[in-house]
């Protein structure tokens, strides 16, 4: 070959490569993105040991009334060591007992707090004032509690007896009061007065699907109507709106003989007689609704709504009704044939979101009443999410042999939730599948942030935080509700309440 | 065969200048093309490549902020919300991660719960406020658990999320890179056919470029070649007013001397032909009749025997001027040359020629009073002299006169040798020198000339590096000048041998 043809040569070569060249020119992806990550930390609290009550620190505003009595004058305060169940029962409690020198009590001395009950949130506060109160003393009262506990717990209506008794104020009842009515102690009593044809809220306690609770809905109804007990009677027979809940009759013409009618009692205690008709034993059979949930939502709702009511006396048919048996098997009678709060305020319940695993191997909640006790209890939705779901379809995402025993201690610390299993729970989910792995820890995450002082979940096994419980799911960390594995999810967050 | 003559032609051919102009037209243009191409198409790559990170890296830290409070208040729904918007927004894939490297919410509800162990991920936790890097999308998506389109490129950009001084999470964009990969390519495409157009253009110019600078070269070689077969009349057309052109004109300039040299030659052969076959005609003619006289005549038999002899004389002349001619021309002719005085030389000359101008009734007169002193070939110097001398005398009718002067002009010698003979016409004098060139042929033929003399006298006097000049005027006479350098007698001059 001729020195020009090599030359010739060599220089198509170096086009040639220059030219492919080109290709090389453009920023060349990387072809592994995998590295190990330092071992996660955790800043975690130490883990709980038996229920320790969920015992809290908080801090609460308390709205006492200012000087002029118009407005409040807020103060902050720091509980401690507080039971969950018992937080707004303390707060109220420093509340009604005054602060400082420049703050006073709404309510005058001698007032005792009986009780505070939260159930679908919704509370019903019970006082005993210590004398006779005008209706701008008890407006106040209505508004600093109200106040007080808006400011610390998320809660849809404020429910105020005085000596177990509702409401009312300026000639109208004053039924549930949600947070729009108690902006200020002026407007709230603006909006008692108003003329018209104002609306009030009442809470609807209705049955649950279960047959053993009452969860109270707040639902609206006018105030000024001469027939309330109509009202809430026809609100009790309407669908719930709510999953897990049914009407506490079937809705019937003809259901009452005559009009409910209120008359005074012995020992001044005013008493409404509801007379039904025989036509309620078929509207509650084909509603599906044991008599004695019938009668819970019924004397529950009537006296938390209609002024000053002390009971019922409610017939079927012309009979008085004087018992009536109870789920467990016992039975529960009226004295004097007079139903009162009292005898049904313990069936109250709030309805529970569990999530269980469906058939396409998503998580799918089920709505169950639990009672007021349980409904802020780590261990007692943990012990429901053991067992078989009430819903066909749907199956348990627990691995089978694990019991509540394995949960050694469940806690609250800053809205989270802190989980201490045993070291049997660990070995059981050392099989499981990433998937299966991802059910079981979200199925508890998501049931235990459904509850509304609990944003996250802390898991710890035999005391101690573990990086995973079968290599998918890291569990060293805080862990927030997984909406993905829900069936059928969307952005928005599964409540409990409407 | 056809194969053969195709291969004979491409091989030819590549050995060709004008396809040499043009590979090497083109090779040029195609490599500083391709270097510019290739600066090009890289920094689009890199700016676009650079823009894209730095829109991600923007929107990620834009996101990082916006997550700081749902994050501290473990608002999972408003976290979920800023990620799916975030996502949309850029059509991109967006991941929140806690402290630890753990999915908290994932727009793509995938990978909740589970640790991302990627490089980008590592870095932020080791200290980088973000990290950016782009991957095949296979690989990416194996670690993501994805099997979303993402062409076949992919980048990732994380960026920390600071809450209150320290890391508090990570906010993740996922999103394919694959559009500005298909921009470059769009550009490299581009550029390919502009460079195959350019490539198109360039080999039409060259082609004419080359056309223009081998034309010239190619009329040059057929010209040549024309003028290996003798055609003499072969002209190369002058175009323009370059190089190739001063060629062209050399080569016209060279072509019209040798066709002049040619014809010259040729008229030398003609008239040598013609001035040897002539006494030989004669001679023919002469012996002719001699051996077919019926009657011999003695008489008649000496006179032509006698102007054989003289024929025979003039063609032995002829012959001896034309050896000494062609050994002039070929260099082949040796000056033993010497000191010697001039006007001794030119004295004996006057003294031999001196009974002839007797007889014509002329006058010869020599001039010179100083002792000229040249180096030279005195035989051939005579020869000079002799036949400047002898043609004076001869064409200067009886009563005229014939001077010889000879002077010294600085460094050199003149010689003049004046007559007022017949004279030279204007127009033959510029030809007296050449060779067999008679003015009035029919006199010279009288005269015993060969039509050599003055020639050989140019020859001789040139190769003393002399020069020979006439001056002349019908009737009146003719001037002869020859000038011959003097003998230096100072400088170490070289003896002519």
């Amino acid at each position: 070959m001729s020195k020009s043809s090599a030359r010739m040569l060599a220089l198509a070569a170096a086009m040639a490569l220059l030219l492919t060249g080109c290709d090389g020119l453009l920023v060349s992806p990387g072809d592994s993105a995998r590295e190990t990550l330092p071992a996660p930390v955790s800043n975690s609290p130490a883990a709980p040991v038996g229920d320790d009550q969920m015992l809290n620190s908080f801090y609460a505003w308390l709205s006492y009334p200012n000087a002029d009595g118009t407005a409040y004058a807020p103060v902050s305060r720091l509980f401690t060591d507080t039971s969950l169940n018992d937080e707004a029962f303390a707060a109220l409690q420093a509340l009604l007992e005054g602060g400082a020198s420049s703050v006073r009590s709404p309510a005058p001395e001698g007032t005792r707090l009986v009780s505070v009950e939260i159930a679908s949130r919704i509370a019903t506060v019970n006082l005993i004032p210590g004398r006779m109160l005008s209706d701008d003393e008890k407006a106040t009262i209505a508004a600093c509690v109200s106040a007080t506990l808006f400011n610390l717990t998320e809660l849809s209506a404020v429910n105020v007896l005085l000596a177990g008794r509702p409401l009312t104020l300026y000639s109208l009842p004053v039924g549930a009061l949600r947070e729009s009515d108690v902006t200020s102690i002026s407007d709230l009593k603006e909006h008692l007065q108003r003329d018209g044809a104002a609306a009030r809220s009442a809470a609807v306690y209705y049955p649950d699907a279960g047959g053993r609770l009452v969860v109270p809905t707040l639902r609206s109804l006018s105030a000024d109507s001469d027939n309330a007990a109509g009202q809430l009677l026809t609100l009790l027979a309407s669908a719930p709106g709510q999953t897990g809940l049914l009407p506490a009759i079937a809705a019937r013409e003809g259901l009452l003989t005559s009009p409910c009618t209120l008359s005074a009692a012995d020992n001044n205690r005013l008493v409404l007689d509801i007379p039904f008709s025989a036509a309620v034993y078929d509207a509650l059979e084909e509603s599906d609704v044991s008599r004695w949930q019938f009668l819970a939502s019924v004397v529950l709702t009537l006296t938390t709504y209609i002024d000053e009511l002390d009971g019922i006396r409610i017939s079927f048919d012309g009979k008085p009704v004087k018992s009536v048996p109870l789920p467990d098997g016992g039975s529960l009678s009226f004295e004097n044939n007079l139903l009162t709060r009292a005898d049904f305020s313990g069936s109250i319940g709030e309805i529970a979101v569990l999530y269980f695993v469906d058939e396409n191997g998503a998580l799918s909640p089920e709505f169950r009443a639990l009672p007021a006790g349980d409904a802020t209890s780590i261990r007692a939705r943990l012990a429901l999410l053991m067992e078989a779901p009430l819903t066909d379809g749907l199956a348990s995402a627990i691995p089978d042999g694990i019991t509540p025993s394995d949960l050694l201690g469940a806690g609250l610390r800053s809205s989270t939730a802190l989980i201490n299993l045993s070291r049997n729970v660990y070995a059981l989910c050392q099989p499981l599948t990433p998937e299966e792995e991802a059910r079981f820890v979200y199925a508890i995450v998501n049931t235990l942030t459904c509850m509304n002082s609990v944003n996250a979940v802390r898991f710890y096994v035999e005391g101690q935080t573990v990086d995973t419980l079968s290599g998918s799911i890291c569990i060293k960390n805080y862990l927030l509700p997984n909406r993905g594995l829900c069936a059928g999810h969307t952005l928005a967050a599964a409540s409990e309440t409407p | 065969m056809s194969a053969i003559i195709s291969l004979t032609r491409i091989k030819k051919a590549a050995y060709s200048l004008q396809w040499r102009f043009i590979i090497a037209y083109l090779l040029i243009i195609i490599v500083a093309f391709g270097v510019v191409a290739a600066s090009v198409i890289q920094l689009v790559g890199e700016y676009l490549f650079t823009q894209r990170k730095r829109e991600e890296v923007r929107a990620a830290t834009e996101t990082a902020t916006q997550v700081v409070s749902p994050l501290r208040n473990y608002d999972i729904d408003r976290m979920n919300q800023i990620v799916c918007d975030a996502g949309s927004a850029l059509d991109a894939r967006v991941l929140l991660l806690d402290e630890n490297g753990t999915v908290l919410a994932d727009s793509e509800d995938a990978l909740n719960g589970r640790r991302l162990s990627l490089k980008q991920v590592a870095n932020v936790l080791a200290g980088a406020s973000s990290d950016y890097a782009y991957y095949r999308s296979e690989a990416l998506n194996a670690c993501l658990h994805s099997d979303r389109d993402y062409g076949a490129v992919t980048g990732i950009c994380v960026t920390r999320v600071i809450s209150g001084g320290s890391l508090s999470g990570m906010v993740v964009y996922v999103s394919g890179a694959q559009d500005i990969y298909d921009d470059l390519v769009g550009v490299m495409r581009r550029v390919g056919i502009t460079l195959l157009a350019v490539f198109i253009v360039v080999g039409v110019l060259s082609v004419l470029i080359g056309r223009m600078f081998t034309h010239p070269v190619r009329d040059l070689s057929e010209g040549i070649q024309r003028m290996t077969k003798s055609d003499f009349k072969a002209r190369v057309r002058v175009r323009g007013k370059n190089e190739f052109s001063e060629l062209a004109g050399a080569f016209n300039t060279m072509c019209q001397r040798m066709e002049t040299l040619d014809r010259s030659r040729n008229q030398f052969v003609s008239n040598a032909s013609h001035e040897l076959k002539t006494p030989l005609s004669t001679m023919k003619i002469l012996l002719q009749t001699l051996l077919y006289q019926e009657v011999y005549d003695p008489a008649i038999s000496r006179e032509f025997l006698t102007d054989i002899d003289k024929e025979i004389d003039r063609l032995s002349a002829v012959i001896s001027d034309l050896l000494t001619l062609v050994s002039v021309d070929s260099g082949e002719l040796k000056l033993k040359t010497a000191p010697l005085s001039l006007r001794d030389l030119i004295n004996d000359n006057v003294r031999r020629l001196a009974p002839l101008a007797r007889e014509r009734g002329i006058e010869l007169q020599f001039t010179g009073r100083e002792n000229v002193e040249i180096v030279g070939d005195h035989m051939k110097l005579t020869q000079v002299f002799y036949n400047l001398i002898d043609n004076a005398i001869k064409y200067t009718p009886r009563g005229g006169r014939v001077h010889v002067e000879l002077s010294k002009q600085g460094k050199t010698a003149v010689v003049r040798v004046a007559d007022n003979g017949i004279g030279i016409p204007e127009e033959d004098q510029l030809h007296i020198f050449d060779r067999f060139y008679r003015v009035d042929k029919a006199r010279s033929r009288e005269t015993g000339g060969t039509g050599l003399g003055l020639s050989i006298v140019k020859q001789i006097v040139l190769l003393h590096d002399g020069n020979i000049s006439v001056s002349s005027r019908e009737n009146e006479g003719s001037t002869f000048t020859v000038e011959l350098p003097l003998l230096q007698k100072t400088t170490g001059g070289k003896a002519h041998e």
